[in-house]
């Protein structure tokens, strides 16, 4: 039983451990050698994610046992999982009182916020819909995928480049170097990524974050109690949870100050009534209440005193329910509406190890986990790139960074194998893409000038790209003799070493597009 | 929330512009305050340069690699006649690229081991460091080099882009100036360990060609039209004070980044000088090339910058 208001600040400093956690996962996410599992283990515990992308990918996906471990935990303590664990929960109790106007409580006591509480479970019924119809944008909203996205490709690079711009101006001061450098070189080794890290379509990463954060201007964990799906599977379980808020109603003088102080507005009847499925266990109504009629305790969720409050909305959580299926349903052709996509091969460069694009739409997670882990910042959240389908899943974008030969990172990260575990060996066969030459821009093609930094950087055992001495004139009237590059196409995996390295400004003069021809191990299956 | 008055506001928009401002200027001035660079140029002086040491290894073990070390350096005059006691000496690796010792594409880590443990014994403070083609941290890693300096106590440091300097080529014959890593400019010593390995277009990658990963600014740019004349001066304006050349990998085809088991051979051989031009032009056998038929070693040859020809080296062999 627990009755000390106490337990209200184990649990915030749980929370917060729990998010430095997370946050330590994140940093640490790089070039991992050890417990590669571990990285992967955030979104995994996400039921909601489990079961879209099960239903998207036509399979039990085993390595989603994390999230039967929520969900028991959730039978027995309730939806604890928001208010002591979720990364998202915590950011968004860190940061609501940025965006929330307090005349906003006044709103919400009187009750006028409750509609909104259903919505979630229709956010869930779109998610689910989308997925059986094999679109998988659970991860596009679900808290722990956006969570890991948005501090990895958001978070983290902002940090990253602020950080180093600071210490920079900072050593630039002879007084402050003499502080500043030694912090700055600790932070370089321990924390900060050793080359620039920047990720083409943050913003759009950052539109969405910033979203979730910004509706708590409606209410205090407005995402939780109204839009998150993972939190409606949470309140689901959580309805026939065995820790229940407990009040005695003889101590209890229905002043309601434990209403005012719910983070979620679970609770009901002047204070003696409880939302079992909103109620986080945060105890801060125990540290409200002053006549000590709270308490939590075991019961059984079936028994006549403990009888659930009726669901916020009632009747309205149906219709909400059955809306939400309907209009789900016509959300499909929608997603599947989709220019950029082939059957055979995504718009977009896929990292090494990916599934054919159709099964790797519908596993991956889009939770940035190998974007953040690809040591040359190769890996980027697609923005319309690959189709609606395709929004913040990864590609390659060898300009910006090239798929280093025997690096198996992504793959090994990647929480469901959308890109499949490669061994080193067979990594540096996987053909990804193909390069092509420019002959308009490329410097000994163009102007008659010796360079061969592609030829340098190719990687591939025996060259991808070749070189012939021609005699050419040029433009002077000269003729000389050049060595002129060219790919071998069957030989060429598609890394983008030579893209990357390419010593023309602005784009490159020898560009990786997706694979000529389907390898056959990425085969489609359709 | 509190409410934000214009007033309030335009104060907060100008403080907030002023400390940009500041940032900005402290960025700009600070540079003023710093110590000027000076350039210490360590003596070539002991020992001919003409010198080349040929130590052939039984095998590629790290204690037969140590072994072959310490007797080059022997017969180089010993470690003490480069390090004294307090010294600051920088260790230029090539360790362009994340790749595994195997591929012969970095120098090799028990060589580098080898050479900073002899320097540390000796007394000196020792840095390992490169600018990498590839990501940096895991050049550093997967070459074995990271490793080997935490084992030995040397320092392995990733290259701050703001400690380049500019310094004057004399008589350059494509460059004026080039930036080069303050570290390498105030060594004590320089001691220049490439691997000896074919490179597409500079034909040739050794000492000289070594020199592009202690060189700021854009690398690609180097490599069009005049690379050759650019590790000419290269060689020009950084101080080598001790030349070492890895043979014991040889790729011998499709380098500097690509190759397969076919394409590597075993000289197991490490040569010891002190002259890049010179030791670059000897260890062109191990890639079955003339000195004078890699360009930017015929060059260095007629700029009067070493003994290009094997006949005028004094050549000394050794087996371990």
């Amino acid at each position: 039983m627990i009755r000390s208001g106490r337990w209200s600040r184990v649990r915030a400093a749980f929370q917060i451990i729990a998010w430095l956690f997370f946050v330590a996962l994140v940093i640490a996410l790089r070039d991992p050698v050890e417990r590669e599992a571990l990285f992967g283990i955030v979104p995994l515990l996400s039921a909601h994610l489990g079961l879209a992308t099960s239903l998207a990918a036509r399979q039990l996906l085993s390595a989603f046992w994390p999230a039967l471990v929520v969900l028991a935990l959730t039978l027995a303590f309730g939806r604890f999982f928001c208010g002591w664990i979720c990364p998202m929960g915590a950011t968004i109790d860190a940061t609501d009182h940025a965006v929330r106007p307090d005349k906003i409580n006044e709103w919400r006591r009187n009750g006028r916020m409750l509609w909104i509480k259903p919505v979630k479970y229709a956010v869930l019924a779109v998610s689910l819909v989308l997925a059986i119809a094999g679109a998988n944008a659970a991860g596009i909203i679900d808290p722990l995928s956006l969570a890991f996205r948005s501090y990895s490709t958001v978070l983290f690079a902002y940090a990253d480049r602020l950080a180093k711009l600071v210490f920079e101006a900072l050593a630039a001061v002879p007084a402050l170097s003499a502080v500043a450098e030694p912090i700055y070189g600790l932070l370089r080794e321990r924390a900060l990524d050793p080359n620039p890290v920047v990720f083409h379509g943050h913003l759009a990463v950052l539109a969405v974050f910033v979203g979730v954060l910004a509706v708590s201007r409606l209410a205090r964990r407005f995402w939780c109690q109204a839009l998150c799906p993972f939190g409606a599977v949470l309140a689901l379980t959580a309805r026939i949870g065995l820790l229940r808020r407990v009040v005695d109603t003889e101590a209890c003088t229905t002043c309601r100050r434990c209403e005012r102080s719910c983070r979620m507005n679970a609770i009901t009847d002047s204070g003696r009534g409880t939302r079992e499925e909103e109620c986080v266990k945060c105890f801060e109504c125990l540290d409200a209440c002053r006549d000590g009629a709270i308490s939590f305790r075991f019961s059984r969720p079936f028994g006549k005193a403990a009888r659930p409050a009726p669901a916020a909305g009632g009747v309205r959580t149906r219709r909400q329910l059955l809306a939400g299926l309907a209009s789900s349903a016509l959300l499909v052709p929608l997603v599947k509406h989709n220019a950029e996509a082939r059957k055979d091969f995504s718009a977009v460069i896929r990292p090494p190890g990916a599934l054919p694009e159709r099964e790797f739409l519908s596993q991956c997670l889009r939770c940035g986990a190998c974007m953040k882990a690809c040591p040359t910042n190769a890996l980027h959240p697609a923005v319309m790139e690959a189709g609606l389908e395709g929004l913040f899943t990864p590609r390659l974008i060898p300009r910006i960074g090239y798929c280093e030969y025997s690096c198996v990172l992504c793959t090994r990260i990647c929480p469901t194998d959308a890109l499949r575990p490669l061994a080193e060996a067979d990594k540096e066969r996987e053909v990804i893409g193909t390069a092509v030459i420019d002959r308009n821009l490329c410097i000994p093609w163009a102007e008659a000038r010796e360079c061969l930094v592609c030829e340098e950087m190719c990687p591939v055992a025996d060259k991808a790209i070749k070189l012939r001495r021609t005699r050419m004139r040029r433009n002077d009237g000269k003729t000389v003799s050049v060595s002129l590059p060219f790919v071998v196409e069957d030989r060429c995996i598609g890394c983008g070493a030579c893209e990357n390295k390419c010593p023309v400004s602005g784009s490159s003069a020898i560009t990786v597009r997706v694979p000529k021809k389907a390898p056959a191990s990425r085969e489609s299956s359709d | 929330m509190k409410k934000v008055f214009r007033r309030e506001f335009i104060r907060n928009a100008f403080l907030a512009l002023g400390a940009i401002t500041l940032a900005d200027v402290i960025a700009a001035i600070g540079p003023l305050f710093a110590k000027p660079t000076t350039t210490k140029r360590p003596s070539n002086a002991a020992g001919a340069a003409n010198t080349v040491i040929v130590v052939k290894g039984g095998d590629l073990s790290k204690a037969t690699i140590e072994r072959m070390v310490r007797t080059g350096m022997a017969e180089l005059g010993g470690i003490q006649r480069f390090v004294k006691k307090g010294m600051n000496v920088v260790i230029k690796p090539n360790i362009g690229w994340a790749s595994k010792p195997e591929r012969a594409h970095n120098t090799n880590p028990h060589l580098v081991e080898a050479v900073a443990a002899m320097c540390v014994k000796a007394g000196a403070r020792v840095t390992i460091m490169d600018r990498p083609v590839h990501a940096v941290d895991r050049c550093y890693r997967l070459s074995g080099i990271q490793d080997a300096a935490k084992r030995c106590g040397a320092k392995m440091v990733a290259m701050d882009k703001r400690k380049f300097k500019e310094v004057p080529v004399k008589g350059g014959l494509s460059l004026s100036t080039v930036e080069v890593y303050e570290d390498i400019l105030n060594a004590d010593l320089v001691i220049n360990i490439p691997i000896a390995k074919h490179h597409g277009s500079g034909t040739v990658t050794l000492a000289m060609k070594n020199l592009m990963g202690a060189i700021g600014g854009s690398r690609g740019k180097y490599h069009i039209g005049n690379l050759h004349e650019n590790i000419v001066d290269f060689t020009k304006a950084i101080p080598t004070g001790l030349v070492i050349i890895d043979a014991l990998r040889v790729l011998l085809d499709n380098g500097p980044s690509g190759g397969s088991a076919k394409d590597i051979a075993e000289p197991r051989t490490i040569l010891f000088g002190t002259n890049p031009v010179t030791m670059d032009a000897y260890a062109t056998r191990f890639l079955n090339r003339q000195p004078s038929s890699v360009e930017h070693i015929r060059l260095a040859g007629r700029e009067g910058m070493g003994v290009i020809d094997p006949a005028k080296m004094r050549i000394v062999n050794k087996a371990v």
